[in-house]
Protein backbone atom coordinates (compact mmCIF):
# COMPACT_ATOMS: atom_id res chain seq x y z
CA UNK A 1 0.00 0.00 0.00
CA UNK A 2 2.69 2.44 0.94
CA UNK A 3 4.37 1.61 -2.33
CA UNK A 4 1.32 2.66 -4.26
CA UNK A 5 1.18 6.02 -2.56
CA UNK A 6 4.89 6.46 -2.85
CA UNK A 7 4.90 6.01 -6.61
CA UNK A 8 5.59 9.19 -8.43
CA UNK A 9 3.76 9.42 -11.71
CA UNK A 10 5.97 10.40 -14.59
CA UNK A 11 3.72 11.90 -17.27
CA UNK A 12 6.53 13.94 -18.77
CA UNK A 13 7.70 11.40 -21.35
CA UNK A 14 4.14 10.81 -22.48
CA UNK A 15 3.27 14.47 -22.77
CA UNK A 16 6.52 15.16 -24.60
CA UNK A 17 5.50 12.66 -27.26
CA UNK A 18 1.85 13.59 -27.67
CA UNK A 19 2.41 14.19 -31.39
CA UNK A 20 3.78 10.65 -31.83
CA UNK A 21 0.78 9.23 -29.99
CA UNK A 22 -1.63 11.14 -32.18
CA UNK A 23 0.21 10.11 -35.33
CA UNK A 24 -0.01 6.48 -34.20
CA UNK A 25 -3.68 6.89 -33.31
CA UNK A 26 -4.36 8.34 -36.74
CA UNK A 27 -2.85 5.21 -38.30
CA UNK A 28 -5.09 3.03 -36.13
CA UNK A 29 -8.10 5.04 -37.22
CA UNK A 30 -7.56 4.87 -40.95
CA UNK A 31 -6.49 1.23 -40.92
CA UNK A 32 -9.67 0.45 -38.98
CA UNK A 33 -11.80 2.57 -41.31
CA UNK A 34 -10.54 0.79 -44.41
CA UNK A 35 -10.91 -2.65 -42.80
CA UNK A 36 -14.40 -1.79 -41.61
CA UNK A 37 -15.46 -0.69 -45.10
CA UNK A 38 -14.12 -3.89 -46.62
CA UNK A 39 -15.67 -5.97 -43.86
CA UNK A 40 -19.06 -4.39 -44.57
CA UNK A 41 -18.82 -5.08 -48.29
CA UNK A 42 -17.74 -8.66 -47.64
CA UNK A 43 -20.40 -9.05 -44.94
CA UNK A 44 -23.20 -7.94 -47.27
CA UNK A 45 -22.05 -10.44 -49.88
CA UNK A 46 -21.90 -13.28 -47.38
CA UNK A 47 -25.27 -12.38 -45.88
CA UNK A 48 -26.85 -12.37 -49.34
CA UNK A 49 -25.34 -15.79 -50.12
CA UNK A 50 -26.50 -17.06 -46.74
CA UNK A 51 -30.08 -16.02 -47.56
CA UNK A 52 -29.99 -17.11 -51.21
CA UNK A 53 -31.95 -20.25 -50.51
CA UNK A 54 -29.43 -22.18 -52.61
CA UNK A 55 -27.64 -24.77 -50.48
CA UNK A 56 -24.49 -24.61 -52.56
CA UNK A 57 -24.14 -20.94 -51.66
CA UNK A 58 -25.67 -20.70 -48.20
CA UNK A 59 -23.74 -23.61 -46.67
CA UNK A 60 -20.27 -22.17 -47.42
CA UNK A 61 -21.47 -18.76 -46.22
CA UNK A 62 -22.60 -20.32 -42.96
CA UNK A 63 -19.29 -22.16 -42.56
CA UNK A 64 -17.36 -18.94 -43.28
CA UNK A 65 -19.14 -17.11 -40.47
CA UNK A 66 -18.84 -19.98 -38.00
CA UNK A 67 -15.12 -20.42 -38.57
CA UNK A 68 -14.06 -16.79 -38.81
CA UNK A 69 -16.03 -15.83 -35.75
CA UNK A 70 -14.03 -18.33 -33.73
CA UNK A 71 -10.54 -17.48 -34.91
CA UNK A 72 -8.88 -14.77 -32.77
CA UNK A 73 -7.49 -11.67 -34.43
CA UNK A 74 -4.08 -12.52 -33.06
CA UNK A 75 -4.06 -15.77 -35.02
CA UNK A 76 -5.15 -13.97 -38.20
CA UNK A 77 -2.31 -11.49 -37.77
CA UNK A 78 0.27 -14.27 -37.52
CA UNK A 79 -1.31 -16.20 -40.36
CA UNK A 80 -1.50 -13.30 -42.74
CA UNK A 81 1.82 -11.66 -41.91
CA UNK A 82 4.09 -14.65 -41.32
CA UNK A 83 2.11 -17.67 -42.45
CA UNK A 84 1.11 -16.54 -45.92
CA UNK A 85 4.65 -15.44 -46.69
CA UNK A 86 6.00 -18.86 -45.76
CA UNK A 87 3.25 -20.95 -47.35
CA UNK A 88 2.68 -19.20 -50.66
CA UNK A 89 5.47 -16.66 -50.70
CA UNK A 90 3.13 -13.68 -50.79
CA UNK A 91 4.60 -10.86 -48.75
CA UNK A 92 2.27 -8.32 -47.14
CA UNK A 93 3.54 -5.14 -45.57
CA UNK A 94 2.63 -4.95 -41.87
CA UNK A 95 -0.17 -2.46 -42.55
CA UNK A 96 -1.56 -4.55 -45.42
CA UNK A 97 -1.48 -7.66 -43.25
CA UNK A 98 -3.25 -5.75 -40.48
CA UNK A 99 -5.98 -4.61 -42.84
CA UNK A 100 -6.53 -8.13 -44.17
CA UNK A 101 -6.69 -9.60 -40.67
CA UNK A 102 -9.06 -6.93 -39.38
CA UNK A 103 -11.26 -7.29 -42.47
CA UNK A 104 -11.54 -11.06 -42.07
CA UNK A 105 -12.37 -10.77 -38.39
CA UNK A 106 -14.86 -7.99 -38.96
CA UNK A 107 -16.59 -9.64 -41.90
CA UNK A 108 -17.84 -12.55 -39.81
CA UNK A 109 -19.62 -10.09 -37.53
CA UNK A 110 -20.91 -7.77 -40.23
CA UNK A 111 -22.24 -10.78 -42.18
CA UNK A 112 -24.33 -11.81 -39.19
CA UNK A 113 -25.53 -8.27 -38.63
CA UNK A 114 -26.57 -7.79 -42.25
CA UNK A 115 -28.28 -11.18 -42.27
CA UNK A 116 -30.27 -10.21 -39.20
CA UNK A 117 -31.15 -6.85 -40.74
CA UNK A 118 -32.30 -8.39 -44.01
CA UNK A 119 -34.36 -11.01 -42.21
CA UNK A 120 -36.04 -8.36 -40.11
CA UNK A 121 -37.63 -6.89 -43.23
CA UNK A 122 -41.12 -7.91 -44.22
CA UNK A 123 -41.11 -10.48 -47.02
CA UNK A 124 -43.67 -8.27 -48.76
CA UNK A 125 -40.93 -5.74 -49.52
CA UNK A 126 -39.00 -8.09 -51.79
CA UNK A 127 -42.27 -9.36 -53.26
CA UNK A 128 -43.46 -5.88 -54.16
CA UNK A 129 -40.12 -5.07 -55.73
CA UNK A 130 -39.95 -8.26 -57.77
CA UNK A 131 -43.56 -7.75 -58.87
CA UNK A 132 -42.49 -4.39 -60.32
CA UNK A 133 -39.97 -6.24 -62.47
CA UNK A 134 -36.85 -5.28 -60.53
CA UNK A 135 -34.06 -7.81 -60.73
CA UNK A 136 -32.68 -9.58 -57.69
CA UNK A 137 -29.77 -7.14 -57.60
CA UNK A 138 -32.04 -4.15 -58.10
CA UNK A 139 -34.26 -5.35 -55.29
CA UNK A 140 -31.32 -5.59 -52.91
CA UNK A 141 -29.88 -2.30 -54.01
CA UNK A 142 -32.96 -0.10 -54.06
CA UNK A 143 -35.37 -1.77 -51.67
CA UNK A 144 -33.77 -4.15 -49.17
CA UNK A 145 -30.33 -2.78 -48.37
CA UNK A 146 -31.38 0.86 -47.82
CA UNK A 147 -33.89 -0.36 -45.25
CA UNK A 148 -31.42 -2.79 -43.72
CA UNK A 149 -28.80 -0.07 -43.38
CA UNK A 150 -31.02 1.89 -41.05
CA UNK A 151 -31.49 -1.15 -38.83
CA UNK A 152 -27.86 -2.19 -38.67
CA UNK A 153 -26.14 1.12 -37.94
CA UNK A 154 -26.00 0.67 -34.14
CA UNK A 155 -24.60 -2.90 -34.22
CA UNK A 156 -22.21 -1.95 -37.02
CA UNK A 157 -20.97 0.88 -34.82
CA UNK A 158 -20.06 -1.73 -32.21
CA UNK A 159 -18.12 -3.71 -34.79
CA UNK A 160 -16.19 -0.57 -35.70
CA UNK A 161 -15.30 0.03 -32.07
CA UNK A 162 -14.27 -3.62 -31.73
CA UNK A 163 -12.00 -3.34 -34.75
CA UNK A 164 -10.50 -0.09 -33.49
CA UNK A 165 -9.55 -1.79 -30.27
CA UNK A 166 -8.40 -4.82 -32.23
CA UNK A 167 -6.07 -2.55 -34.17
CA UNK A 168 -4.03 -2.10 -31.00
CA UNK A 169 -2.73 -5.63 -31.61
CA UNK A 170 -1.14 -4.57 -34.87
CA UNK A 171 2.05 -3.48 -33.14
CA UNK A 172 2.76 -7.20 -32.75
CA UNK A 173 3.50 -7.39 -36.47
CA UNK A 174 5.53 -4.17 -36.34
CA UNK A 175 2.87 -1.70 -37.40
CA UNK A 176 3.94 1.63 -35.92
CA UNK A 177 0.70 2.69 -34.33
CA UNK A 178 0.12 4.35 -30.98
CA UNK A 179 0.70 1.10 -29.09
CA UNK A 180 4.17 0.84 -30.57
CA UNK A 181 4.82 4.36 -29.28
CA UNK A 182 3.67 3.26 -25.83
CA UNK A 183 5.82 0.16 -25.99
CA UNK A 184 8.89 2.18 -26.80
CA UNK A 185 8.21 4.59 -23.96
CA UNK A 186 7.76 1.70 -21.61
CA UNK A 187 11.09 0.19 -22.61
CA UNK A 188 13.02 3.45 -22.40
CA UNK A 189 11.52 4.95 -19.26
CA UNK A 190 9.83 1.97 -17.60
CA UNK A 191 6.52 3.82 -17.23
CA UNK A 192 3.97 1.16 -18.31
CA UNK A 193 1.11 2.75 -16.42
CA UNK A 194 1.52 6.18 -17.96
CA UNK A 195 2.32 4.93 -21.43
CA UNK A 196 -0.71 2.68 -21.73
CA UNK A 197 -3.00 5.08 -19.95
CA UNK A 198 -2.26 7.41 -22.82
CA UNK A 199 -3.43 4.70 -25.23
CA UNK A 200 -6.59 4.16 -23.20
CA UNK A 201 -7.37 7.88 -23.00
CA UNK A 202 -6.99 8.28 -26.74
CA UNK A 203 -9.21 5.28 -27.42
CA UNK A 204 -11.91 6.41 -25.02
CA UNK A 205 -11.89 9.81 -26.69
CA UNK A 206 -12.02 8.28 -30.18
CA UNK A 207 -14.91 6.02 -29.22
CA UNK A 208 -16.80 8.98 -27.74
CA UNK A 209 -16.35 11.01 -30.92
CA UNK A 210 -17.27 8.04 -33.07
CA UNK A 211 -20.42 7.31 -31.07
CA UNK A 212 -21.51 10.90 -31.45
CA UNK A 213 -21.00 10.54 -35.20
CA UNK A 214 -23.14 7.40 -35.26
CA UNK A 215 -25.90 9.19 -33.39
CA UNK A 216 -25.85 12.02 -35.91
CA UNK A 217 -25.88 9.55 -38.81
CA UNK A 218 -28.85 7.75 -37.29
CA UNK A 219 -30.71 11.01 -36.95
CA UNK A 220 -29.96 12.02 -40.53
CA UNK A 221 -31.16 8.68 -41.91
CA UNK A 222 -34.22 8.41 -39.68
CA UNK A 223 -37.44 8.18 -41.65
CA UNK A 224 -40.41 10.35 -40.85
CA UNK B 1 -43.08 -13.78 -79.66
CA UNK B 2 -41.02 -10.62 -79.27
CA UNK B 3 -41.97 -8.01 -76.70
CA UNK B 4 -43.08 -5.58 -79.37
CA UNK B 5 -45.27 -8.22 -81.01
CA UNK B 6 -46.80 -9.14 -77.69
CA UNK B 7 -47.55 -5.53 -76.95
CA UNK B 8 -49.14 -5.20 -80.34
CA UNK B 9 -51.26 -8.30 -79.89
CA UNK B 10 -52.51 -6.84 -76.65
CA UNK B 11 -53.41 -3.56 -78.24
CA UNK B 12 -55.20 -5.11 -81.17
CA UNK B 13 -57.90 -6.43 -78.85
CA UNK B 14 -58.40 -9.74 -80.57
CA UNK B 15 -60.88 -10.70 -77.92
CA UNK B 16 -58.43 -13.34 -76.90
CA UNK B 17 -57.34 -14.43 -73.49
CA UNK B 18 -54.79 -12.23 -71.79
CA UNK B 19 -53.80 -14.84 -69.31
CA UNK B 20 -54.38 -18.59 -69.22
CA UNK B 21 -53.16 -20.77 -66.36
CA UNK B 22 -53.28 -24.51 -66.78
CA UNK B 23 -52.82 -27.26 -64.24
CA UNK B 24 -51.13 -25.08 -61.62
CA UNK B 25 -49.70 -27.01 -58.68
CA UNK B 26 -47.83 -25.44 -55.83
CA UNK B 27 -46.47 -26.87 -52.59
CA UNK B 28 -44.53 -25.18 -49.83
CA UNK B 29 -41.69 -26.75 -47.89
CA UNK B 30 -41.18 -29.37 -50.54
CA UNK B 31 -39.09 -32.27 -49.41
CA UNK B 32 -39.76 -31.67 -45.72
CA UNK B 33 -42.04 -34.64 -45.09
CA UNK B 34 -43.94 -33.28 -42.11
CA UNK B 35 -44.16 -29.66 -43.14
CA UNK B 36 -44.82 -30.04 -46.85
CA UNK B 37 -48.19 -28.60 -47.80
CA UNK B 38 -49.81 -28.95 -51.18
CA UNK B 39 -51.55 -25.58 -51.58
CA UNK B 40 -52.65 -25.54 -55.22
CA UNK B 41 -53.82 -28.84 -56.69
CA UNK B 42 -54.32 -28.32 -60.36
CA UNK B 43 -55.90 -24.91 -60.92
CA UNK B 44 -56.97 -23.67 -64.37
CA UNK B 45 -58.10 -20.17 -65.14
CA UNK B 46 -58.37 -17.86 -68.10
CA UNK B 47 -59.14 -14.16 -68.30
CA UNK B 48 -60.05 -12.32 -71.49
CA UNK B 49 -59.09 -8.76 -72.26
CA UNK B 50 -61.09 -6.27 -70.25
CA UNK B 51 -62.59 -8.96 -68.07
CA UNK B 52 -62.77 -8.83 -64.28
CA UNK B 53 -62.36 -12.21 -62.62
CA UNK B 54 -63.17 -12.34 -58.93
CA UNK B 55 -61.59 -15.11 -56.87
CA UNK B 56 -63.29 -16.03 -53.62
CA UNK B 57 -62.76 -18.78 -51.09
CA UNK B 58 -62.03 -19.48 -47.45
CA UNK B 59 -58.80 -18.46 -45.75
CA UNK B 60 -55.95 -20.76 -46.67
CA UNK B 61 -57.59 -22.03 -49.83
CA UNK B 62 -54.66 -20.75 -51.90
CA UNK B 63 -56.00 -17.53 -53.44
CA UNK B 64 -52.91 -15.46 -52.72
CA UNK B 65 -50.66 -18.29 -53.81
CA UNK B 66 -52.55 -18.52 -57.10
CA UNK B 67 -52.00 -14.82 -57.82
CA UNK B 68 -48.32 -15.16 -56.91
CA UNK B 69 -48.00 -18.07 -59.30
CA UNK B 70 -49.30 -15.96 -62.17
CA UNK B 71 -46.36 -13.53 -62.02
CA UNK B 72 -43.94 -16.16 -60.74
CA UNK B 73 -43.30 -14.46 -57.42
CA UNK B 74 -44.00 -17.99 -56.24
CA UNK B 75 -43.18 -20.14 -59.27
CA UNK B 76 -45.59 -23.04 -59.76
CA UNK B 77 -44.22 -26.58 -59.35
CA UNK B 78 -46.27 -27.80 -62.29
CA UNK B 79 -48.50 -26.29 -64.93
CA UNK B 80 -48.02 -23.28 -67.15
CA UNK B 81 -49.02 -19.65 -67.36
CA UNK B 82 -49.61 -18.17 -70.80
CA UNK B 83 -49.58 -14.40 -70.84
CA UNK B 84 -49.85 -12.29 -73.99
CA UNK B 85 -48.41 -14.99 -76.16
CA UNK B 86 -45.60 -16.09 -73.87
CA UNK B 87 -45.83 -19.43 -72.12
CA UNK B 88 -43.84 -20.10 -68.97
CA UNK B 89 -43.59 -22.98 -66.55
CA UNK B 90 -41.99 -22.80 -63.13
CA UNK B 91 -39.03 -24.77 -64.38
CA UNK B 92 -35.95 -22.60 -64.84
CA UNK B 93 -33.62 -23.82 -67.59
CA UNK B 94 -30.55 -23.69 -65.37
CA UNK B 95 -28.10 -25.55 -67.54
CA UNK B 96 -28.35 -23.66 -70.84
CA UNK B 97 -27.29 -20.02 -70.53
CA UNK B 98 -29.07 -18.87 -73.68
CA UNK B 99 -32.37 -20.41 -72.63
CA UNK B 100 -31.84 -19.15 -69.13
CA UNK B 101 -31.51 -15.63 -70.51
CA UNK B 102 -34.65 -16.02 -72.55
CA UNK B 103 -36.47 -17.31 -69.47
CA UNK B 104 -35.32 -14.37 -67.36
CA UNK B 105 -36.42 -11.96 -70.08
CA UNK B 106 -39.84 -13.57 -70.21
CA UNK B 107 -40.10 -13.35 -66.42
CA UNK B 108 -39.35 -9.66 -66.58
CA UNK B 109 -41.97 -9.29 -69.29
CA UNK B 110 -44.57 -10.92 -67.05
CA UNK B 111 -43.69 -8.84 -64.05
CA UNK B 112 -43.49 -5.51 -65.82
CA UNK B 113 -46.83 -6.11 -67.57
CA UNK B 114 -48.70 -7.56 -64.60
CA UNK B 115 -49.48 -5.14 -61.78
CA UNK B 116 -50.00 -6.38 -58.25
CA UNK B 117 -51.71 -4.76 -55.27
CA UNK B 118 -51.25 -6.33 -51.83
CA UNK B 119 -53.38 -6.60 -48.73
CA UNK B 120 -50.73 -4.85 -46.63
CA UNK B 121 -49.78 -2.33 -49.35
CA UNK B 122 -46.06 -3.22 -49.19
CA UNK B 123 -45.02 0.34 -49.92
CA UNK B 124 -41.30 1.01 -49.56
CA UNK B 125 -41.04 2.93 -46.27
CA UNK B 126 -37.76 4.64 -47.14
CA UNK B 127 -39.17 6.37 -50.21
CA UNK B 128 -41.71 9.12 -50.69
CA UNK B 129 -44.98 8.25 -52.40
CA UNK B 130 -43.62 9.71 -55.64
CA UNK B 131 -40.43 7.65 -55.45
CA UNK B 132 -42.42 4.50 -54.65
CA UNK B 133 -44.33 4.99 -57.86
CA UNK B 134 -41.27 5.99 -59.90
CA UNK B 135 -39.08 3.04 -58.86
CA UNK B 136 -40.49 0.47 -61.29
CA UNK B 137 -40.53 2.79 -64.30
CA UNK B 138 -36.87 3.81 -63.73
CA UNK B 139 -35.42 0.48 -62.70
CA UNK B 140 -37.49 -1.97 -64.71
CA UNK B 141 -38.74 0.01 -67.70
CA UNK B 142 -35.65 2.16 -68.17
CA UNK B 143 -37.39 5.54 -68.12
CA UNK B 144 -35.24 8.52 -67.24
CA UNK B 145 -35.60 9.99 -63.80
CA UNK B 146 -37.55 12.92 -65.17
CA UNK B 147 -39.94 10.81 -67.28
CA UNK B 148 -40.56 8.54 -64.31
CA UNK B 149 -41.18 11.48 -62.01
CA UNK B 150 -43.70 12.91 -64.46
CA UNK B 151 -45.46 9.60 -64.84
CA UNK B 152 -45.44 9.11 -61.08
CA UNK B 153 -47.14 12.44 -60.40
CA UNK B 154 -49.64 11.74 -63.15
CA UNK B 155 -50.58 8.38 -61.63
CA UNK B 156 -50.75 9.79 -58.11
CA UNK B 157 -52.98 12.55 -59.42
CA UNK B 158 -55.26 9.95 -60.99
CA UNK B 159 -55.87 8.21 -57.65
CA UNK B 160 -56.28 11.52 -55.84
CA UNK B 161 -52.89 11.43 -54.16
CA UNK B 162 -51.22 14.29 -56.05
CA UNK B 163 -50.95 16.33 -52.86
CA UNK B 164 -49.24 13.52 -51.00
CA UNK B 165 -46.45 12.92 -53.53
CA UNK B 166 -43.76 14.09 -51.12
CA UNK B 167 -45.03 12.19 -48.10
CA UNK B 168 -43.52 9.00 -46.73
CA UNK B 169 -45.77 5.93 -46.28
CA UNK B 170 -45.71 6.31 -42.49
CA UNK B 171 -47.37 9.70 -42.93
CA UNK B 172 -50.31 8.26 -44.88
CA UNK B 173 -53.52 6.58 -43.77
CA UNK B 174 -54.26 3.01 -44.84
CA UNK B 175 -56.56 4.14 -47.62
CA UNK B 176 -53.99 6.63 -48.87
CA UNK B 177 -51.29 3.96 -48.78
CA UNK B 178 -53.41 1.65 -50.90
CA UNK B 179 -54.05 4.42 -53.40
CA UNK B 180 -50.33 4.99 -53.72
CA UNK B 181 -49.83 1.23 -54.13
CA UNK B 182 -52.40 1.20 -56.93
CA UNK B 183 -50.66 4.15 -58.58
CA UNK B 184 -47.36 2.30 -58.25
CA UNK B 185 -48.76 -0.70 -60.09
CA UNK B 186 -50.48 1.41 -62.75
CA UNK B 187 -47.33 3.44 -63.45
CA UNK B 188 -45.96 0.30 -65.12
CA UNK B 189 -48.86 0.54 -67.62
CA UNK B 190 -49.76 -3.09 -66.98
CA UNK B 191 -51.97 -5.28 -69.17
CA UNK B 192 -53.31 -7.17 -66.18
CA UNK B 193 -53.87 -6.15 -62.58
CA UNK B 194 -53.91 -8.54 -59.63
CA UNK B 195 -55.59 -7.39 -56.43
CA UNK B 196 -54.99 -9.55 -53.35
CA UNK B 197 -57.57 -8.56 -50.74
CA UNK B 198 -56.77 -4.92 -51.36
CA UNK B 199 -59.32 -3.71 -48.81
CA UNK B 200 -58.96 -6.34 -46.07
CA UNK B 201 -56.52 -4.34 -43.97
CA UNK B 202 -58.47 -1.08 -44.18
CA UNK B 203 -60.72 0.59 -41.65
CA UNK B 204 -64.35 0.10 -42.69
CA UNK B 205 -64.87 3.73 -43.64
CA UNK B 206 -61.94 3.59 -46.08
CA UNK B 207 -62.96 0.43 -47.92
CA UNK B 208 -65.53 2.10 -50.14
CA UNK B 209 -63.05 4.56 -51.59
CA UNK B 210 -60.63 1.86 -52.67
CA UNK B 211 -63.42 -0.29 -54.13
CA UNK B 212 -64.56 2.78 -56.03
CA UNK B 213 -61.03 3.20 -57.39
CA UNK B 214 -60.98 -0.43 -58.51
CA UNK B 215 -64.37 -0.07 -60.11
CA UNK B 216 -63.22 2.96 -62.08
CA UNK B 217 -60.22 0.99 -63.24
CA UNK B 218 -62.43 -1.89 -64.36
CA UNK B 219 -64.67 0.50 -66.24
CA UNK B 220 -61.67 1.94 -68.02
CA UNK B 221 -61.18 -1.49 -69.56
CA UNK B 222 -58.42 -2.89 -67.36
CA UNK B 223 -58.19 -6.68 -67.19
CA UNK B 224 -58.25 -7.65 -63.51
CA UNK B 225 -58.11 -10.63 -61.20
CA UNK B 226 -59.48 -9.63 -57.83
CA UNK B 227 -59.29 -11.68 -54.65
CA UNK B 228 -61.83 -10.22 -52.26
CA UNK B 229 -64.40 -10.91 -49.58
CA UNK B 230 -66.51 -7.96 -50.74
CA UNK B 231 -69.45 -9.74 -52.34
CA UNK B 232 -71.18 -6.51 -53.31
CA UNK B 233 -68.16 -5.53 -55.36
CA UNK B 234 -67.86 -9.05 -56.82
CA UNK B 235 -71.45 -9.02 -58.01
CA UNK B 236 -71.43 -5.50 -59.35
CA UNK B 237 -67.98 -5.22 -60.93
CA UNK B 238 -67.00 -8.83 -61.49
CA UNK B 239 -67.71 -10.53 -64.80
CA UNK B 240 -66.96 -14.01 -63.57
CA UNK B 241 -66.42 -15.53 -60.15
CA UNK B 242 -64.14 -18.40 -59.31
CA UNK B 243 -64.67 -20.16 -55.98
CA UNK B 244 -61.64 -21.96 -54.58
CA UNK B 245 -61.38 -24.36 -51.70
CA UNK B 246 -58.42 -26.45 -50.58
CA UNK B 247 -56.40 -25.64 -53.65
CA UNK B 248 -58.93 -26.48 -56.33
CA UNK B 249 -61.52 -24.52 -58.26
CA UNK B 250 -64.83 -25.75 -56.92
CA UNK B 251 -67.15 -23.58 -58.94
CA UNK B 252 -66.83 -21.02 -61.67
CA UNK B 253 -69.32 -18.95 -63.58
CA UNK B 254 -70.93 -15.56 -64.18
CA UNK B 255 -70.53 -13.32 -61.14
CA UNK B 256 -74.23 -12.87 -60.52
CA UNK B 257 -75.09 -16.54 -61.01
CA UNK B 258 -72.40 -17.88 -58.69
CA UNK B 259 -73.11 -15.39 -55.91
CA UNK B 260 -76.89 -15.47 -56.13
CA UNK B 261 -77.44 -19.11 -56.92
CA UNK B 262 -74.33 -21.16 -56.18
CA UNK B 263 -74.57 -24.72 -57.43
CA UNK B 264 -72.00 -26.43 -55.29
CA UNK B 265 -72.57 -27.22 -51.66
CA UNK B 266 -69.24 -25.80 -50.52
CA UNK B 267 -69.88 -22.55 -52.37
CA UNK B 268 -73.28 -22.28 -50.74
CA UNK B 269 -71.82 -22.86 -47.29
CA UNK B 270 -69.04 -20.31 -47.86
CA UNK B 271 -71.37 -17.64 -49.21
CA UNK B 272 -73.96 -18.04 -46.52
CA UNK B 273 -71.21 -17.80 -43.88
CA UNK B 274 -69.72 -14.68 -45.41
CA UNK B 275 -73.01 -12.95 -46.17
CA UNK B 276 -74.58 -13.52 -42.78
N1 LIG C 1 -44.34 -18.98 -48.14
C1 LIG C 1 -45.10 -19.95 -47.58
N2 LIG C 1 -44.52 -20.96 -46.91
C2 LIG C 1 -45.25 -21.93 -46.37
N3 LIG C 1 -46.59 -22.01 -46.42
C3 LIG C 1 -47.23 -21.04 -47.08
C4 LIG C 1 -46.52 -19.95 -47.69
N4 LIG C 1 -47.43 -19.14 -48.28
C5 LIG C 1 -48.64 -19.67 -48.04
N5 LIG C 1 -48.53 -20.82 -47.33
C6 LIG C 1 -49.65 -21.68 -46.91
O1 LIG C 1 -50.41 -21.97 -48.05
C7 LIG C 1 -51.79 -22.01 -47.72
C8 LIG C 1 -52.54 -21.11 -48.65
O2 LIG C 1 -52.11 -19.79 -48.44
P1 LIG C 1 -52.72 -18.55 -49.22
O3 LIG C 1 -52.10 -17.34 -48.63
O4 LIG C 1 -52.59 -18.76 -50.67
O5 LIG C 1 -54.26 -18.62 -48.84
P2 LIG C 1 -55.40 -17.55 -49.08
O6 LIG C 1 -56.49 -18.25 -49.78
O7 LIG C 1 -54.85 -16.35 -49.72
O8 LIG C 1 -55.86 -17.21 -47.62
P3 LIG C 1 -56.29 -15.82 -46.96
O9 LIG C 1 -57.72 -15.59 -47.32
O10 LIG C 1 -56.09 -16.05 -45.50
O11 LIG C 1 -55.37 -14.77 -47.50
C9 LIG C 1 -51.91 -21.62 -46.27
O12 LIG C 1 -52.08 -22.78 -45.52
C10 LIG C 1 -50.58 -20.98 -45.95
O13 LIG C 1 -50.22 -21.24 -44.62
MG1 LIG D 1 -54.46 -14.38 -49.12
Amino acid sequence: MTNLLAYEFAWGPVLDRWDLFLLGAWLDVWVTAISFGLACALGIGIAVLRLSGVRLLSAPAFAYVQILRGVPLLVFLYWVYFGVAIVIGLNFSPVQAGIVALTLTGSAYTAEIFRGGLQALDAGQAEASRSLGLSRTGTYRHVLLPQTLRIVIPPLGNVFIGLLKGATLLSIIAVSDMVSVANELNINFFTPFEAFTAVAVILVALVAVFSAGVTVLERVLRLP
Amino acid sequence: MSEAAANQAAELDLGEEIVVAEGIHKSFNRGHKEREIHVLRGVDLQVAKGEVLVVIGPSGSGKSTLLRCLNFIAPPDAGSVTFLGHCLTGEVPRRRPAERMRYERALRFYRTHIGMVFQHFNLFPHMTAADNVALGPTRALGLTRREAKERSLEELERVGMGEKAGQYPSQLSGGQKQRVAIARALAMRPQLMLFDEATSALDPELIGGILEEMKRLAESGMTMIVVTHEMGFAREVGDRVLFMDEGVVVEEGGAREVIESPQHERTQAFLSAILS
